[in-house]
């Protein structure tokens, strides 16, 4: 089920997200074994997180019909939840008891809402590998792309969604897509809801048009398009 | 945090608990004049994480999230889908995992968070952290196959 290449482990490698050594890259046998071990690992996060949000849930009383809206997204969810957090650790650098009282209001237990363009989210993406940089994801997207958000304007019928349209700049995969793209986005998961020439990266799943992720600001793009640029070649050998 | 809380596998009528103990242990940290954590996402997806597993040891008990995951699956699919076997495979493997693994297998996947910050927040070994890591992921791996779930 591993395969090792001069002490190098393709589980582990997958388990760390580290980069494979340039000797590793060129055994082709190991490289295929990475590959696999990448697509189970992404897929265990995935299920980590389905099972996480739905044990997380809070119990419904009784069933009622649902409004419309779109089914929810784990991924986002996870997202928000951390960048809402990590809102509260940017506070805790102004001052001593600032971070605590952000903590209270924000709520420690919301596994929603907050902020995208976060540095700490974005430190920790860098280091650990995010999703813009696990070649496994990105076999199972079917755009990723940044650009500015030219139109935001609600969906009728819901309450709790935005359709926007974004004016792509730079196209990832596919490495030509159509000037302008419209996506959905939930509001319930953004408690910074986007706004007309906001620049953002979105990773979008097949056969959707709801992001998995939105990541917005230059800043916390750029932390993510070296991974990106990198994890995309070796996405194509990866089936989703 | 609360997903933290029940995959540790804190009953879903402990989890409002669970939450507060983690507001808790922050009001006490400021109370003692600590800095505030660098990461107060990881910090307390460990704290919860840690309670999840204190709360085995003393109510000597543990939700089977197979199990109740199974009980909210026929709720809402009821016709059955790939993706809820696929689901409730992967939380009965975590149902056999020993605590000290599935609480690092959610901490790195789940939370997102490095091995580097899981071993410094837990105050044990990067090494043990990568083998806790990897034994895990390999049996349920091995599980998944074997049952041809993937």
């Amino acid at each position: 089920m591993t395969a090792d290449h001069n002490s190098v482990d393709a589980l582990m490698a997958a388990i760390t997200g580290e980069e494979l050594p340039e000797e590793a890259r060129a055994d082709s046998a190991f490289v295929a074994e990475h590959r696999r071990a990448t697509a189970d690992v992404a897929l265990l996060r995935q299920q980590l997180g389905i099972i996480g949000d739905a044990l997380a849930e809070e119990p419904r009383p009784e069933r009622t019909p649902a409004p419309v809206r779109a089914p929810r997204d784990w991924r986002r969810a996870r997202r928000f939840a951390f960048g809402s957090l990590a809102v509260a650790a940017v506070a805790t650098v102004l001052s001593g008891l600032g971070w605590l009282l952000v903590q209270a209001n924000s709520g420690v237990d919301s596994m929603s809402g907050g902020s995208a363009d976060s540095a700490s989210k974005a430190d920790r993406n860098a280091e650990a590998g995010s999703a813009f940089s696990s070649p496994g994801y990105l076999a199972c997207t079917r755009l990723v792309a940044e650009g500015e958000v030219t139109a935001v304007e609600p969906v009728h019928g819901t309450a709790e969604q935005e359709r926007i349209t974004l004016d792509v700049t730079r196209s990832y995969k596919p490495e030509e897509s159509k000037k302008e793209v419209t996506l959905v986005i939930e509001e319930e998961t953004l408690r910074k809801a986007l706004h007309k020439g906001d620049h953002i990266l979105v990773a979008v799943p097949p056969q959707s048009t709801v992001p998995d992720y939105v990541i917005v600001g230059e800043k916390s793009i750029a932390r993510e398009r070296a991974g990106l640029v990198r994890a995309l070649p070796e996405s194509a050998g990866v089936t989703c | 945090m609360r997903a933290v809380l029940a995959l540790g596998g804190v009953p879903q009528t402990d989890l409002p608990d669970g939450v507060q103990q983690v507001r808790l242990r922050l009001l006490e940290r400021a109370a003692k004049g600590y800095e505030a954590p660098r990461d107060v996402s990881a910090w307390a997806a460990v704290v919860a994480s840690n309670l999840a597993m204190d709360w085995h040891r003393s109510k000597r008990r543990q939700e089977r999230i197979g199990e109740r995951l199974a009980s909210l699956r026929q709720l809402e699919h009821p016709s059955g889908e790939d993706t809820s076997v696929l689901s409730l495979a992967v939380a009965q493997g975590l149902d056999e995992l020993p605590d000290s693994q599935r609480q690092v297998l959610v901490l790195r996947f789940y939370a997102d968070l490095p091995v580097r910050s899981i071993a410094d927040e837990l105050g044990i070994p990067e090494g043990t952290v990568k083998s806790r890591l990897h034994t895990a992921v390999r049996a349920l791996r091995a599980r998944l196959h074997e049952d041809e779930v993937v």
